[in-house]
């Protein structure tokens, strides 16, 4: 009989965040299943539950590697840690020296584990030149919920701990059940469901829960932020706003009146091609059906305008009294381990680490902590970027940001690139060095979520394969030995530093280990905390006013407009007629899968056995009128560039629009184009040339586009060069 | 005897139901139930997205598709070594030591459930995670239905789920084979459409539409919403009807409308 045992842990395969149960046989993962006794009930995803199949992974980095051909060339030699780690210390000192601290930039994938690390590590250099995505995922949302809420963590309510669900759910730009950044909310909303009277949903495409909702609304790509001010004037103009909320807890809805006051349904339907009587009706369900709560999606995220749109949605939640009360959009109160990211905040951002941010002079409000990455790409080809060494770890920004060529341009002329990641990929092509990281299987690690109610334990179930590192040990690594008054001892005294304030301040990494979870639910939380001493004595928010903010002064300091404005997406039937008369369609590269998470998995043959190829969407009679058919191979081009996904004629999507699969790479292809990410990635054709004046967020779910069917000439060439794996054709289908 | 219950209703479509199969059957061998999975080709469990009608008035059902289970199963007929064999639980399972490859079996099968694995020269199929079942306490129900987040996979006696199985249909009824699996709102033909006066451009609210077979002269109503919409759902494949729509004294009458598959009208113009 093997060795049979049973390893809790929590799963990282997207975010992360669901409570699993490993069964280990003679030291192999064998089964993954969700914990019942946890707060996610049992459930887990698709991609959760492959998990076996990453570690085992043909593409899997076991050693630590020096590149030693050209890039692109794909040759290798295994170093050893020592000489890696030594290595990036010196060039990092070089750097330093030669260039001045903000010359180094370490960059990230999506918020997983490693998000602390790497800021902990930027911070202790005396750079803030970081490249995150959160200006396209996360950040402006939560950046615009503190500006006008004063606190930045705001998230639906769909726990019912207060006594009350929403009655009245948005899910906008968003499909949370199959598609979620933490996807632990997945199961809550679902559970929520049962409680829901009117469930509405705002997306330019059908979904399940799209044809199941109480209201369907199908906005143009990049007209949100209109069809929020349109809510709001029916609101307004039919007196439903929440008189309570607003008269006594917020500042400025005068003045609010007067700006969304041209923003008659007739004028909100004729920008964003919705039917005036939806928008009355979804206006009127969320100020009279509360309490309520809307999911944003990231979509809103990657957009030009993200900034007034998710002010507008904010104000939108406030105008119907929908903060803080229970079912409505609720801020957590913090588990007594405390808010993880001190782990990097108490390594204060100096005015001259500040002062140092590409980008800041322009998009204050997103390139106040980290950078902006596009304009670093431009910085950097025009040759006045201060950065020459970058670290980055998990994220493909070659894959994920606008305009690969020119992202691709700027990565080539690094002097020295290193890249931490689970497989090898195109931004292990283009570094100088690539480290092997451990997966979410093999490591000891602290999950934190976005709401911040809860942190749990990665416990390790099996050794990572070769010398591959957990994320905390590699930082710590790269820390001690280049700033070591910041970093620790070893891993364990890292982690155990991490949940230090658990259990009275006694707490130690075993502890958590063992308890699984540090969290704060139930009965514990707190609603209404605006009416409370909790954040200001006699009551109120955060903010300077004291109120919810629907005028922000810190917004007009800044050089912006205080109160919400539509601005039209870089691209468009409107702004740019001429254009659109030459790339008559519109695009968007929103197209998420259930069983893929941003750039991840295409490599894992359950995974990609779903969807082998990119797959763009149109409706059939879009498609016909340009000659192409479900299933052929098109091009899709943009002034940008062109590339090529398969056609997939769907009925369920607004005509004269074509949504296309984003973040595609293929693994199995040889490094000489990175992985194939010039083939079929959307971000060949998104522009990094029109950015939010907040954030900084190019436009990569709205844009135009045109698109013809690929000639049997075009067929034959040889695209995909690879005959390694079987799941995947290698050769283009008739 | 034991049955899936499937609520297409609910369904959102994860496709955690086909993950949990493979990493079940992938890569284990559970002889005498199955030999393992191969990592890609077959779909025990098998999810499938169907998308209905044209914007703005479209659904989208995810069905999952497995083994019938049949009582009448034409594969265990049809077997010529007797390797699949039904159990006491109702189960149907293909037993891959006495399979000789010979595909009759599949070619049976209505369902399209059942896969050839060429490496082991094996028809295989779903085994309802007997393997489980029978050996594993703690298991009451297939990986499929445990990893159901929402609901919409079950698994269970008969007795237990008497009001299921009273609303509930099979996916091939024309088949016959006495299916063990159960659905409930499998897709039936919709006609829907808006309706409006051209003169203010406003919807019409309250306009009674009647849909009226044009053979058989069963009819059925429906009243225009708050969008001017009107939903004919649950209509027979395959028939023509005729729409009259009324609102006050202006009529509009639509004919031909044919239900080969669901039709969205469009914005209809109706004069008052």
């Amino acid at each position: 009989m093997p060795e049979r045992k049973v390893v809790y842990s929590t799963c990282k395969s997207c975010h992360g965040g669901c409570g699993v149960k490993v069964t280990v046989e003679d030291g192999v993962p064998v089964h993954i299943e969700g914990n019942p006794d946890t707060l996610t009930r049992g459930t887990m995803c698709s991609k959760g539950l492959s998990s076996i199949q990453h570690i085992d992974s043909p593409y899997r980095l076991k050693y630590p590697m020096k590149r030693v051909g050209a890039k692109k060339e794909g040759k290798w030699q295994r170093i050893s840690w020592d000489e890696a780690l030594d290595t990036i210390a010196a060039k990092v000192k070089e750097s330093q020296e030669k260039y001045g601290k903000e010359s180094i930039s370490i960059s990230q994938g999506t918020g997983r584990g490693y998000n602390r690390y790497i800021h902990r590590l930027a911070r202790s250099l005396g750079t803030a030149n970081v490249i995150s995505p959160g200006y396209v995922c996360h950040s402006p949302r939560l950046g615009l919920y503190g500006l006008v809420t004063g606190y930045g963590r705001l998230y639906c309510d769909y726990h019912g701990w207060g006594g009350e669900f929403p009655k009245t759910q948005i899910m906008w730009a968003k499909q949370l059940e199959i598609s979620s950044a933490d996807s632990e909310m997945c199961n809550w909303f679902i559970q929520s469901l049962d409680h829901c009277k009117n469930l509405i949903i705002i997306d330019p495409r059908a979904s399940a829960y799209a044809t199941r909702a109480t209201l369907w609304l199908q906005p143009r790509p990049g007209s949100d932020c209109a069809l929020a001010m349109g809510m709001m004037n029916v609101i307004v103009n039919e007196g439903l706003w929440d008189k309570e909320f607003v008269e006594n807890w917020t500042y400025g809805f005068e003045e609010l009146k007067e700006r969304i006051n041209e923003w008659t349904p007739e004028k909100t339907e004729e920008v964003t091609w919705v039917p005036k009587e939806k928008i009355i009706a979804a206006a009127r369900m969320f100020a009279i059906d509360t309490p309520g709560c809307i999911q944003v999606g990231s979509s809103l995220e990657r957009q030009a305008n993200c900034g007034h749109t998710l002010r507008a949605i904010t104000c939108l939640m406030g105008m119907a009294g929908n903060i803080e009360r229970p079912g409505s959009m609720v801020s957590w109160v913090l588990p007594e381990t405390g808010l993880i990211e001190d782990f990097f905040l108490e390594l204060p951002l100096t005015p001259e680490m500040q002062s140092k941010i590409i980008g800041i002079d322009k998009f204050k409000m997103g390139a106040a902590r980290t950078c902006n990455p596009d304009t670093m790409v431009k910085a950097i080809l025009d040759g006045k970027a201060p950065v020459h060494v970058w670290i980055s770890i998990g994220g493909q920004q070659i894959v994920h940001m606008a305009n690969t060529k020119e992202v691709v341009a700027a990565i080539e002329k690094m002097d020295f690139m290193v890249h931490v990641d689970l497989f090898m990929g195109p931004m292990a092509q283009a570094s100088d060095m690539v480290l092997p990281s451990a997966h979410w299987l093999e490591l000891d690690d602290v999950y934190d979520m976005h709401p911040r109610f809860f942190i749990a334990a990665h416990n390790k179930v099996v050794e990572p394969p070769g010398e591959a590192k957990s994320d905390a040990w590699i930082f710590n690594e790269i820390g001690k030995r280049t700033a070591p008054e910041h970093w620790f001892k070893d891993e364990k005294e890292c982690l155990d530093y991490q949940v230090r304030k658990g259990m009275a301040g006694k707490m130690k990494w075993k502890d958590f280990s063992k308890n699984l979870v540090s969290g704060c639910w139930g009965k514990d939380q707190v609603y209404y905390k605006y009416k409370t001493d909790y954040w200001r004595k006699g009551g109120g928010f955060p903010t300077a006013t004291g109120k919810f903010e629907f005028v922000s002064k810190r917004l007009a300091e800044l050089g912006y407009d205080p109160l919400p404005v539509y601005r039209e997406p870089g691209e468009s039937p409107y702004r740019t007629p001429e254009l659109y008369k030459e790339y008559p369609l519109i695009m968007s590269s929103g197209f998420r899968q259930p069983f893929y998470f941003l750039g991840q998995y295409r490599n894992i043959p359950w995974l990609r056995s779903f969807m082998e190829y990119p797959m763009a969407q149109m409706h059939p009679e879009t498609a016909a009128k340009y000659g192409v058919a479900d299933g052929d191979w098109i091009w899709i081009e943009s002034p940008r560039g062109k590339i090529r996904q398969k056609c997939r004629t769907f009925p369920g999507i607004l005509r004269g629009m074509l949504m296309a699969t984003a973040n595609w790479f293929y693994p199995e292809e040889g490094p000489e184009g990175y992985h194939g990410v010039f083939i079929s990635n959307p971000n060949v054709l998104t522009s990094n040339d029109h950015l939010d004046p907040m954030y900084g967020s190019p436009d990569l779910t709205c844009l135009l586009c045109k698109v013809w069917k690929c000639t049997e000439d075009e067929l034959q060439d040889n695209v995909f060069k690879t005959q390694e794996f079987g799941y995947v054709q290698r050769t283009v289908e008739k | 005897m034991k049955n899936f219950y499937i609520d297409l209703s609910i369904c959102n479509g994860c496709y955690c139901c086909q993950i949990a199969c493979k990493d079940e059957h992938v890569g284990n061998d559970w002889t005498p139930y199955a030999k393992p999975q191969p990592d890609t080709g077959q779909f025990w469990l098998g999810l499938t997205e169907l998308v209905r009608g044209q914007v703005p008035k479209v659904k989208i059902t995810y069905i999952p598709k497995m083994c019938h289970h049949c009582d009448d199963a034409p594969c265990i007929a049809d077997c010529a070594v007797g390797a699949i064999t039904k159990r006491a639980d109702g189960l149907v399972i293909i037993e891959p030591e006495k399979c000789t490859g010979c595909q009759l079996c599949a070619s049976a099968c209505p369902h399209e459930a059942i896969f050839f694995n060429e490496g082991l020269n094996i028809a295989q199929k779903c085994t309802g995670c007997a393997h489980l079942l029978d050996n594993e306490a703690e298991w009451e129900v297939p990986r499929c239905v445990d990893n159901c987040p929402t609901g919409a996979l079950l698994f269970g006696e008969e007795k237990d789920f008497k009001k299921f199985i009273a609303e509930a249909e099979f996916l091939n009824p024309s088949a016959g084979t006495k299916s063990r699996v159960y659905y409930k709102h499998l897709p039936k033909k919709f006609v829907a459409g808006t309706v409006y006066d051209p003169k203010e451009e406003e919807v019409i609210i309250g306009a009674k539409c009647t849909l009226k077979d044009a053979q058989s002269k069963e009819a059925f109503t429906a009243e225009t919403d708050v969008y001017g919409d009107f939903w004919f759902n649950g209509l027979k494949d395959n028939r023509t009807y005729n729409l009259t729509i009324k609102k006050g004294k202006a009529t509009k009458t639509i004919d031909g409308i044919f239900t080969d598959k669901d039709l969205c009208l469009g914005d209809i113009p109706v004069e008052l």
